[in-house]
């Protein structure tokens, strides 16, 4: 067995993985059982949140050890999905290591440009304000701000902005909208339901559950650069929210 | 109790549109969204017995990580992935909201207040997960030795 590209291709595995919002923990499991099939005498993995190291060694020969830096994180679950497709197909022997390779270098090299999700928007807007009690017209009025926050949210991450000014950027502009939308309609809206349904979409829940679950398998520091990473989103949002609020106070009046 | 259906129904319309955002795969988010909005219907039902938020974060959680564990094993796929869409129904968004609103308009202690609930909402969802979890994989553990499948 070609032991150079066996561990190739378990580190693309795990910087996938961690690129894309996996917990410590599967990155760590899923490089492992990648290099157990070496079966040499020697597999370690150490994963930390910001980077990872991974070595093979064998009384037989030199030892292999390889490090990656970890650069950028976001949450993408499909590509979690498939590597995890593809290290079991290759863990139950239905693909060759040279199979496995090509599929998850090709899956490492495909960088997907960001995708507008108007729908997904003003569904997930519009079915929170109803979760948390809203009438019809509420409903529809966040389904709407919903879709300010997609094209918002869009062009950020079209112009690469940083995550903490996107963040701001997002609840600042949908803050906003629900002022001007709820002042510019006819009737009365719950406007602090409103904000708090559409800015559901900013809010670090992806960052919350994966710090949970690093700390519950025992990875602390993970965990807690998680859970630092959920509190400087949250801090993110609030002040976007708090400009809002004093948008709408100084130009709407209220 | 029909409002507490109607807006479940608007949990799982939530949760499926955070699915597709997230990049879940296709067949998992009609899943996620009825694994969440199970979680919010038993966190206003405990809620409402309870007059608990609390307990009812507690147990939404821990019914919304059974649900999630049960599709992972189902599907064969991360915990994770149907976990994260279906948690956002409790993740406390409002709480932020209202600290930061009671900040800029101060009354009395309530920023504080809610500083505080929020972060022992956060809190009890991870200790409902952190439970949930244990007792999940211990569970499957033994019957995967009883089974001799253990590698």
């Amino acid at each position: 067995m070609d032991y150079k590209l066996l561990l190739d291709m378990a580190v693309f595995a795990g910087d996938i993985l961690m690129q894309n919002g996996a917990e410590t923990y599967r990155v760590e499991d899923t490089v492992y059982r990648i290099l157990q099939k070496s079966n040499l005498k020697t597999v370690q993995v150490l994963v930390m949140m910001t980077g990872f190291v991974a070595t093979l060694d064998d009384p037989t020969m030199d030892s292999l050890t390889v490090v990656r830096r970890i650069q950028s994180h976001g949450t993408n679950l499909e590509k979690i999905d498939q590597v995890n497709q593809i290290s079991r197909e290759f863990c139950n022997d239905e693909l060759t290591l040279e199979q496995a390779f090509k599929q998850m270098k090709a899956l490492w090299k495909e960088k997907e440009p960001p995708k507008i999700r108007l729908l997904a928007f003003a569904l997930l807007t519009g079915g929170f304000a109803v979760m948390f009690g809203s009438n019809w017209a509420e409903a529809i009025v966040a389904a709407v701000v919903g879709l300010v926050g997609a094209a918002v949210q869009f062009s950020c991450k079209k112009g690469h902005m940083h995550m903490f000014v996107e963040n701001i950027v997002c609840s600042l502009s949908v803050a906003v909208a629900i002022g001007f939308l709820t002042a510019a309609l006819p009737g009365t809206y719950d406007t602090d339901l409103l904000i708090i349904s559409c800015i559901m979409p900013f809010v670090p829940g992806a960052a919350i559950t994966n710090a949970v679950f690093d700390t519950l398998h025992g990875d602390y520091l993970s965990g807690l650069a998680r859970a630092a990473e959920a509190f400087v989103i949250a801090l993110a949002v609030a002040i976007g929210i708090g400009m809002g609020l004093f948008v709408m106070a100084a130009v709407l009046g209220r | 109790m029909t409002d507490m259906i109607i807006q479940s129904m608007g949990g799982i319309a939530a949760v499926y549109g955070f699915a597709r955002i997230l990049g879940v795969p296709k067949k998992f988010y009609v899943w996620a969204g009825i694994d969440g909005g199970i979680g919010w219907f038993v966190y206003l039902l405990v809620g409402a017995m309870t007059h608990s938020e609390l307990l009812g974060a507690f147990f939404g959680a821990a019914v919304i990580s059974v649900g999630a564990n049960v599709c992972a094993r189902v599907f064969k796929t991360p915990v994770t992935m149907i976990l994260i869409p279906a948690n956002m129904t409790l993740v406390p968004g409002a709480g932020m909201y209202r600290i930061v609103y009671h900040i800029l308009y101060p009354e009395g202690e309530q920023a504080a207040y809610y500083f505080q609930q929020t972060l022992l909402m956060a809190g009890m969802i991870a200790i409902a997960m952190f439970i949930v979890n244990i007792i999940w994989s211990s569970v499957t553990g033994s019957m995967k030795k009883k089974k001799g499948l253990q590698k």
